[in-house]
């Protein structure tokens, strides 16, 4: 979990009491941030993070602040999830040719990037923000999740998976993967 | 050896896209701030939802009153036999202890044949 998080949630660990408003505060920027990269429209990514506070707020306002970010973890993932579905389904339904085929880029990934890759030249398009935004949006939606929750989030393997609802094989795969797709599209082509 | 170099080179690059993604928190627009604000206050206003399992017999008043009206339930006819039969017991008495009046028909009769008497003389 995110430093400023984890640091709320061992406050109220050792008796401070953390509101859900605090905890939402803290969350609620880096959830538009994540929506955002999947959604790609601020309204959409909006209408997703009002809907995963909603649900927080509704079912597990009695829960402890220590349980919080997994929770609202899960929740923002399954609605991530749940409009990645009706997005795909809207565009079946008209007939049109799906722009994220997880399968075939799964497919994609797999094929060895055997470009030179300079590390520094790598790590410095990995601090540029426009750069990094785009490929993340490019990821295939569980592999950005998997990024996100792992590197972001810094969540271990076994809360990922339970996050994500999946094996623990799946968020190393997942990951690997992710991490792969990254260094070949943040590396210039030559 | 390679497998270690890559990995560390994998956790460096994770690092250095966290260090990004963070950086770009900064660069969300105001109107979405106060949109993001505006969504956790109605969050918070909201209420919460109540459970969907059946809260019919929950209450002690509502459990204990549910089974005292079963218990009337199968009380009364028991007890409505018992009240009838002592009625009807009591009106025997009742009849015992009285003159049996004359029925009306027989007055009727009686009547008729004294006014019969009457036109024969």
């Amino acid at each position: 979990m995110s430093d400023v998080v984890a640091l709320l949630v061992a406050d109220a660990s050792v008796g401070q009491s953390l509101t859900l408003d605090q905890f939402l505060a803290q969350v609620e920027q880096r959830a538009y941030r994540a929506a955002l990269l999947t959604t790609r429209k601020s309204a959409d990514a909006l209408d997703i993070v009002q809907d995963a506070m909603l649900k927080l707020v509704q079912h597990y306002r009695t829960r402890t602040a220590a349980e919080w970010p997994l929770l609202f973890q899960r929740i923002l993932q399954h609605c991530l999830t749940d409009w990645h579905r009706q997005q795909a389904r809207n565009r079946k339904w008209f007939w049109q040719k799906p722009n994220d085929d997880e399968d075939a880029e799964d497919e994609m990934n797999q094929i060895v990037d055997e470009r030179e890759q300079n590390p520094v030249e790598l790590l410095a398009r990995a601090a540029d923000i426009n750069i990094v935004l785009k490929v993340l949006e490019n990821l295939p939606l569980r592999q950005r999740q998997t990024f996100m929750l792992r590197a972001w989030e810094g969540f271990d393997v076994k809360t990922t998976a339970q996050v994500m609802e999946c094996s623990e094989g799946s968020v190393k795969t997942h990951y690997f993967r992710a991490l792969q797709t990254l260094r070949s599209e943040l590396t210039p082509a030559k | 050896m390679k497998t270690e170099t890559r990995l560390k080179a994998d956790e460096e690059l994770a690092e250095t896209l966290a260090h990004t993604l963070n950086k770009s928190l900064a660069e969300i627009d105001d109107l979405s701030l106060q949109r993001l604000k505006n969504a956790r206050a109605e969050a918070l206003a909201a209420a919460p939802v109540r459970s969907l399992k059946p809260t019919y017999f929950s209450s002690w008043s509502i459990r204990f009153g549910v089974a005292a009206s079963l218990i009337m339930l199968l009380a009364a006819p028991v007890l409505w036999q018992r009240h009838n039969t002592q009625q009807f017991s009591d009106l025997d008495g009742d009849l015992v202890s009285q003159e049996i009046p004359p029925v009306a028909q027989e007055l009727d009769d009686m009547d008729m044949l004294m006014a019969m008497d009457d036109i024969d003389a």
